[in-house]
């Protein structure tokens, strides 16, 4: 079933084109890798996905509802989540804070009942502690819960901003370069948990540049150069795709392209 | 010069008693601030509009002076204040987001000068605010303590007390910190950051009108110009405390009527009060530029 389809994807910046036609559509539980040299486009592909950016030309489909035109909030509450290259958490919040934040959308008490105290308000606030909790439970930070985010280690920073995109309820997680700063142990945890995010219904959209974390998980990889797709298919497909190698490693010396 | 423990501890609760009312106008001024990085400069007017607010009601309803009816101006002067501030943001703030940041600051000024020249139009004089059912003074020991003052600092500290619970323990409220902290990364988690954006103004501005019904109970008047004074002294404390951080609103208001009331009452003249408290403002600030309990904004990316 396809869950996410992009079509034309055009953005372009004063003179330069970030984005030119690119089309990308995700089937349900799929894990989908974007790679492609610096500056290639793939942060402004999860910009644009997820509403931050406006598209110049193309259609974004999700679910079978067209999302291109809906702010930010829509989008999340849609289902899309993300988590960011530089890490973007709520600093002077606790971990806990952070993650109770995140099931914001999926939240209903209103003002009226947050200022007179009513009993509704007081189980939803209970119930948003304790599905945060499980939350942070599963990313391995049950324990950290009450340090504030900006005093935990990197790696528990990336982890906790994985929580803090799952307690959106997402059903497309779009991750930025999750791997970045790992050691090799700490990426053996990271691919097993995004395996079990899938197992839970979830699809994955990953930009990364740790090969070993890109063809260790990917059903399939999107490779983008110049805001253009030069080429997609299985891990091993593209590997031995020439304009791959081309981008990645420049052009052979002695061809005459 | 004289002093005794007795004029110590009259300063003391002046200071507290102004302290409270900068503080409540403060908040507005910081609250605001941290969602938006912009100084609502007509803010002052809220507090003027809650205060002159307050005077109609009783001057139409003179039954008004007892504890239910002070109940209700406050109600009423909290929610008009904090209906005009979502009003302001609408026409004056809302259109201009996105465009420089000296921009909004002059349609503040435009819109603080339209409030008071309104009000004005209306009433141009000195208007009697009617005492209310707390007048005279209780003793405490050889203390005299006056019923009013004591009234405005509890009103105060009560607003204070649940504004800090709704923000850190409520689901709005961390709302509405996830926004000042990263307005765009809270939109991610889903926020609809410009319904923050006005709640948080609502709420700025009913503790503005509260503040102005304070003010009008503790003077004993109110004029349509009276928001200027207080508004700049409450600007002050905030920027005192560190704009932007809600505790350090509390703090700053609360230690510049301190500093002015016993400024007042110590120095050679009285008139050098407000000397006083901005020579501390300035020397505060020189060791601590983001203020008493403001954070250094140099993040690295």
């Amino acid at each position: 079933m396809k869950l996410l389809s992009a079509t034309g994807i055009t953005k372009r910046f004063g003179g330069l084109t970030a984005l030119d036609s690119v089309d990308l559509s995700l089937n349900a539980g799929e894990i989908v890798s974007v790679i492609g040299p610096n500056g290639a486009g793939k942060t402004t592909l999860f910009n644009v996905l997820t509403g931050f950016y406006s598209v110049d030309a193309g259609a974004i489909t999700f679910s079978g509802e067209r999302i291109d035109d809906l702010p930010v909030h829509r989008i999340t509450k849609r289902g899309i989540a993300r988590t960011f290259q530089n890490i973007r958490l709520f600093g002077s919040m606790t971990a806990l804070e952070n993650v109770m934040v995140g099931r914001h959308c999926r939240t209903r008490s209103e003002l009226a009942a947050a200022l007179f105290r009513t009993p509704a308000f007081y189980r939803e606030e209970r119930e948003i502690a304790h599905s945060s909790l499980e939350h942070l439970k599963s990313v391995g930070l049950g324990d950290q819960a009450q340090t504030p985010a900006r005093h935990l280690s990197y790696g528990d920073q990336r982890r906790l901003e994985i929580a803090r995109a799952l307690a959106t309820e997402p059903r497309l997680l779009l991750l930025d370069e999750p791997n970045a700063g790992m050691n090799s142990q700490e990426s053996g945890v990271l691919m097993e948990t995004l395996l079990r995010i899938r197992r839970e219904g979830v699809t994955l959209l990953l930009i990364e540049h740790a090969m070993r974390v890109v063809m260790g998980v990917s059903d399939r990889v999107v490779v983008l150069e110049d805001g253009r797709k030069i080429a997609e298919g299985t891990p091993a497909e593209v590997q031995i795709n020439s304009q791959v190698i081309e981008a990645y490693l420049g052009v052979p010396a002695g061809s005459d392209a | 010069m004289f002093v005794s423990g007795n004029v110590i501890f009259e300063q003391v609760l002046n200071g507290l008693t102004l302290g409270g009312i900068y503080a409540l106008i403060a908040l507005g001024y910081t609250m605001v601030y941290g969602v938006l990085r912009m100084i609502n400069f007509a803010h002052s007017e809220l507090f003027m509009l809650g205060a002159v607010g307050g005077w109609g009601l009783l001057a139409l309803w003179p039954g008004g002076a007892t504890l239910g009816g002070i109940c209700v101006i406050f109600f009423v002067a909290m929610v008009g204040s904090g209906l005009l501030a979502l009003f302001l943001n609408r026409v004056a703030y809302a259109p201009l987001r996105g465009s420089p940041r000296l921009t909004p600051l002059l349609s503040a000024i435009g819109a603080s000068l339209f409030l008071q020249n309104v009000v004005f139009l209306w009433r141009d004089s000195q208007l009697a605010f009617p005492p209310l059912f707390v007048s005279g003074h209780f003793h405490v020991g050889h203390l005299d303590v006056s019923f009013l003052q004591t009234f405005i600092i509890l009103i105060s500290i009560f607003l204070m007390v649940n504004l800090t619970l709704f923000i850190r323990k409520t689901r709005l409220g961390k709302a509405m910190r996830a926004v000042s902290q990263d307005a765009e990364t809270a939109e991610l988690m889903g926020i609809p950051v410009h319904r923050v954006v006005a709640l948080t103004f609502f709420i700025g501005g009913a503790l503005g009108g509260a503040a102005g019904v304070l003010n009008g109970l503790y003077y004993g008047s109110v004029k349509y110009n009276m928001g200027f004074a207080p508004g700049i002294k409450a600007f002050t404390s905030a920027v005192l405390g560190g704009i932007g951080s809600v505790p350090g609103a509390m703090l700053g208001g609360f230690l510049l009527g301190l500093l002015e009331s016993l400024g007042a009452g110590f120095l050679p003249k009285p008139e050098w009060k407000d000397v006083f408290a901005f020579v501390v403002l300035i020397i505060v600030l020189l060791f601590r530029p983001a203020g008493l309990l403001g954070k250094n904004r140099a993040e690295k990316v």
